[in-house]
């Protein structure tokens, strides 16, 4: 797990980037964030929660209560300023984290000198 | 987007209970206690629980414990702190200010109440502080008896039992008391049975009693001090312990001792008056001038200890009793020029001037005691003259209770107080302490118009309109701030016109004076003086004057006799004819007699007629029709 405070930077677009593929449910999150980034960006529902509702206030995603299966699930799916606004942190991260390899933070290099690992 | 995603969310959560019905009970709790820490509206929360719990049942299906999940969950308070944040940024920016604004109006009013119980805490601490015994002041300003021959008052108590006028008194009812309080002419229905109930051996016997009292130098009626048991048979015994205890309990600040003391022998005092006024009249029907003199005499001896400690109540009640001794007086004399010898007449005109001058000026000193009373014990005392009107049920009750037995049982001040009383009922202490003027105002306001008016009755007759719209201001002042004057509105209800009052007073007796020194002119020369400037040095001090004008009055002898008279407030001299006041068809000129006392039920609200026309001081004729009439 990392810091409380990356995380707050970390986290939003993460989900966002989760959700890019298809409408996901609060666990399903918790899971495939612990699973695919190796647990580093594994978080609690109590940090889990609050930022699903603090996107889905800036309306970048959208949710709904989905009875049908034999268990009641609350999907959050992408909206379309999601959708712009992954594209923008996207690129903000990359620009980021080639900036941090450039100081030998991260195994990113600059274009043309070697790619991430 | 949101608010309709909220829409969606709410009608698709009923109820959390479906999300973890066969959760484990730790888990359903913990969902539950976040839930409920995050303080979100109900919808709100339920969708918290619900989310929560379908978290923990994700969590358990795909293998986790119990333990494990809440391990997983992380600081409850910060989520709970988080979710009420994000939950609230969810709501609509209207949504948000309708509720910003709501916890900041809940703010202010929980900042009032709390401001409003510490401001009641603190006036309910502030005792009122009672500095000036004003039952002492009050007695300091009464006569004392040097002697028990000088002191009235054990003869009039005697002479008022015997003429029955005691409070249990079966005698009160009968037909002749009645006869008696209409105080009847002669030829009047009345006058028959009123001169046989004066007549009776008791009530003679009775009235040398209380000529005798009227006699005596010094009133000495215990105003404001203890009644004894002696007391008791003419007052009630209620009434004697219900003023004994008044006084023996001054220092209670919930009491109003010096409002609440009673003054019963005023009205005894006018009932023995009309006991004197129909004797009188029956002295002069008989020719009997030794009885007429004395009784008028009694009266206006009466009147003078009536005002004795400057209570205006008391001024108002004598000068009312003044009034009927001199109209009485003028009724005989017109009606018997020759009842009186030159000694009987030197009498009854030593008698209409043995009033003090100072009696013949409003002075509200003891008056003042008593608002001074009320005040100290309404206000609190920050000691350097100011203090918060102080209202609760201790002291508002009692207030209006006493006030509303002022004096002489005055029921015509009772809508007044009846208003402002409930207005001020409705307030509770701060609120009131806030609407109601503070007490330097207060006293302020009281000061100022008790010295107005007592100035004010200084003014001679012909300038009593100056006083009357004094009078005006002072009620329009009242009513235009009746809670925050609401002290000076209960308390001050009848001096308004008490200042013109004053100088109708003083021109009767001069006027009363004036006809005694004419008739003694004629008594010694034989004709009647043709011009007022006859009547000085002998009978009179100074040339008789007309109110009205400042110049001589008018006198006139021609086929229809001798006759005296004032112009009236018109100031137009329209040869004082008297006897035509109401014939209209003759049109010439009119004249009144004195000015009559328009309404004697309410001391407090006794006006008299000020005659636009001539104001006939004299005019014999023999019989008693400008008198009777109405």
């Amino acid at each position: 797990m990392i810091e409380r405070e990356f995380m707050r930077g970390a986290g939003p677009v993460a989900v966002l980037k989760l959700l890019e593929r298809g409408e996901m449910y609060g666990y399903e999150i918790v899971e495939a964030l612990e699973r695919r980034t190796d647990g580093v960006l594994a978080m609690g529902q109590s940090t889990l929660y609050p930022m699903l509702y603090n996107l889905e206030a800036k309306g970048l995603v959208a949710a709904r209560w989905d009875e049908s299966g034999s268990r009641p699930r609350k999907y959050y799916r992408l909206t379309e300023s999601g959708r712009t606004r992954l594209a923008t942190d996207a690129a903000t991260w990359h620009r980021l984290t080639t900036a941090m390899g450039a100081l030998g933070l991260t195994r990113c290099r600059p274009a043309g000198m070697e790619a991430c690992a | 987007m949101s608010t309709a995603s909220n829409a969606s969310n709410a009608s698709n959560t009923p109820n959390p209970s479906d999300a973890h019905a066969a959760l484990d009970p730790q888990l359903t709790a913990l969902s539950q206690r976040v839930a409920r820490m995050t303080r979100l509206r109900r919808a709100e929360r339920m969708d918290v629980e619900r989310e929560l719990s379908s978290h923990f049942t994700e969590a358990i299906a795909s293998g986790r414990t119990p333990s494990e999940a809440i391990a997983s969950f992380g600081d409850p308070k910060a989520a709970a702190r988080e979710l009420r944040a994000a939950a609230i940024a969810k709501r609509s920016p209207l949504d948000r200010a309708l509720g910003q604004t709501l916890r900041v109006t809940g703010f202010a009013i929980a900042g009032a109440v709390l401001l409003y119980a510490s401001f009641a805490a603190y006036l309910r601490f502030q005792a009122p502080v009672i500095k000036v015994d004003t039952l002492a002041a009050l007695r300091d300003r009464l006569a004392t008896p040097a002697t028990p021959e000088d002191d009235a008052w054990p003869l009039y108590r005697q002479a008022f039992l015997a003429l029955g006028l005691g409070v249990d008194d079966a005698k009160r009812q009968s037909k002749g008391a009645e006869a008696i309080g209409a105080t009847p002419m002669p030829g009047a229905p009345e006058w028959t049975a009123a001169v046989e109930w004066a007549e009776l051996p008791e009530h003679r016997a009775a009235l040398d009693v209380l000529r005798a009292a009227a006699a005596r130098p010094v009133f000495g009626y215990p105003v404001a001090g203890a009644l004894g048991e002696v007391d008791a048979p003419l007052f009630g015994s209620d009434a004697v312990q219900h003023m004994n205890e008044l006084i023996a309990t001054r220092d209670d600040p919930t009491r109003f001792p010096l409002l609440g003391i009673l003054l019963p022998h005023l009205a005894s005092a006018r009932h023995a008056a009309r006991f004197l006024a129909v004797d009188a009249m029956r002295g002069a029907e008989v020719g009997d001038g030794d009885r007429f003199v004395a009784d008028i005499e009694a009266m206006m001896r009466m009147s003078v200890h009536l005002s004795d400690g400057r209570v205006l109540i008391g001024d108002l009640v004598g000068m009312a009793i003044r009034g009927l001794a001199i109209e009485r007086a003028m009724a005989a004399l017109e009606w018997k020029p020759d009842l009186l010898d030159g000694a009987q007449l030197a009498r009854l005109q030593r008698a209409f001037e043995c009033v003090p001058p100072v009696f013949g000026y409003l002075d509200l000193g003891t008056d003042r005691l008593m608002w001074l009373d009320v005040e100290q014990r309404l206000y609190t005392d920050d000691g350097r003259g100011n203090g918060w009107f102080r209202l609760d049920r201790d002291t508002l009750l009692p207030l209006m209770a006493t006030s509303h037995g002022i004096g002489v049982h005055d029921r015509h001040a009772e809508s007044t107080l009846h208003a402002a009383s409930l207005a001020a009922a409705t307030l509770s202490g701060p609120a009131a302490a806030l609407m109601v003027a503070d007490r330097r105002t207060t006293h302020g306001f009281i000061e100022e118009w008790a010295t107005r008016m007592e100035k004010a009755s200084a003014l001679p007759l012909r300038e009593h309109a100056v006083a009357d719209a004094m009078e005006h201001e002072f009620h329009a002042a009242i009513a235009a701030a009746p809670v925050n004057l609401l002290l000076p509105r209960l308390l001050m209800p009848s001096f308004g016109k008490a200042a013109t009052n004053f100088a109708v007073d003083r021109a009767r007796r001069d006027a009363a004076s004036t006809v005694c020194a004419v008739l003694r002119f004629r008594a010694d020369v034989g004709t009647w003086p043709r011009r007022p400037e006859d009547l000085v040095p002998t009978y009179l001090s100074s040339v008789p004057l007309d109110p009205w004008t400042d110049a001589p009055i008018h006198m006139a002898t021609d086929t229809d006799g001798f006759r005296m008279w004032s112009t009236g407030e018109d100031g137009r001299d329209d040869g004082g004819v008297p006897d035509a006041r109401d014939d209209a068809a003759w049109g010439g000129p009119q004249a009144t007699t004195l000015p009559l006392r328009r309404d004697d039920r309410s001391p407090a609200n006794w006006a008299y007629e000020i005659p636009r026309i001539d104001w006939v001081w004299y005019a014999p004729r023999e019989n008693l029709d400008r008198w009777t009439k109405d």
